[in-house]
């Protein structure tokens, strides 16, 4: 693997993995009783997530399509996980897809109704819903991953 | 590179072991705040400091961990090392601790199960972390298998919660 390929799977891994836990502080945030201290918090924080989330995006994505795809893929098609492609690889780039867009609703969801939060538990509510599930999806992406990466036999 | 793989393990290895003694001077100092109580501004204050050094152990602890995976994909260590059954079960231990400081921040479960939890959890994750290289030299390695390790570690809880309550309450009836 080429030192560009390290550096992308590196920055594709510790990038999500940011984003992962600027949303877990997102969470714990917006489960305390929220001031303006807080708020800003919550938007400076999301919108960090939400470029971890990009920078994963796009440093995968590279990855995926100019070394994973040509080189790695077949290797695991081959071998005795032939699974962690067909099954976690499939899933895992599909629903990879998904989740910019659900950090991104959620930094202009903190953004427009922040400061309305107390005032609209309802709103609150669905934020601490959609910020669990960006938790729950990026953790289960991450160990998606991992198990990838073990399927790749010598 | 490999310069950059020693120093993630070493700072894996320490910050695991500032996790656990956060995780263990946090319950200490919450026994000892609890004593009279009430929790005044310096306990406060000794609590506060011990979860941030816990949640930053934490954090550092997750990323070196993903450093020295990506360290055994390059030298294609395979199954033998990623679907190793250690290796599996501090992942649970991890996302188990996750999940309890979660519900416990949230207040949806009680301190003294809470602590429980976090305390098993870093001693567990530490001591399997120590082992995953080493499993398959082991010689009981085929004898132990991901679910015999969850069983031990979910017993630990089972344990140490019944403990952590016994002492809370005697010290609040104190």
């Amino acid at each position: 693997m080429s030192l560009l390929f390290k550096f992308l799977l590196i920055s594709h891994v510790f990038s999500g993995m940011l984003g992962i836990i600027l949303f877990s502080a997102v969470l714990f945030v917006l489960i305390k009783k929220l001031d303006s201290k807080r708020i800003k918090f919550l938007r400076l924080t999301s919108l960090w997530g939400l470029i971890g989330f990009l920078l994963s995006w796009i440093t995968g994505g590279y990855y995926y399509v100019y070394y994973y795809g040509a080189l790695v893929k077949p290797i695991i098609k081959a071998g005795p996980y032939p699974w962690a492609h067909s099954i976690l690889m499939e899933v895992k780039e599909h629903v990879f897809l998904f989740l910019p867009f659900a950090a991104l609703i959620m930094v202009l969801v903190v953004y427009l109704f922040g400061e309305d939060f107390e005032n609209q538990p309802k709103i609150k509510n669905a934020g601490i819903w959609l910020a669990t599930t960006i938790v729950f999806i990026g953790t289960a992406i991450t160990l998606m991953g991992m198990a990838i990466s073990g399927a790749v036999v010598k | 590179m490999e310069l950059f793989f020693f120093i993630n393990k070493g700072l894996h290895i320490l910050t695991a072991i500032s996790g656990v003694g956060a995780a263990t001077l946090a319950e200490i100092f919450y026994l000892k705040a609890i004593r009279d109580g009430i929790v005044d501004e310096s306990e406060s204050k000794e609590l506060k400091i011990t979860y941030k050094v816990m949640r930053l152990s934490l954090i550092i602890l997750i990323f070196t961990g993903l450093g020295m995976m990506l360290g055994w994909r390059w030298e294609l260590k395979g199954p033998e090392y990623f679907y190793n059954p250690v290796l599996l079960a501090k992942f649970s231990a991890i996302l188990i601790l996750l999940l309890g400081v979660s519900l416990m921040h949230a207040r949806k479960i009680p301190i003294w199960l809470g602590g429980a939890i976090s305390l098993v959890s870093w001693y567990g994750a530490a001591g399997l972390g120590k082992l995953t290289e080493e499993f398959f030299e082991l010689p009981f390695s085929n004898k132990i298998s991901y679910l015999i390790i969850m069983l031990g570690y979910f017993v630990a809880i089972v344990i140490t919660a019944f403990v952590l309550k016994f002492i809370h309450e005697k010290i609040q009836k104190v």
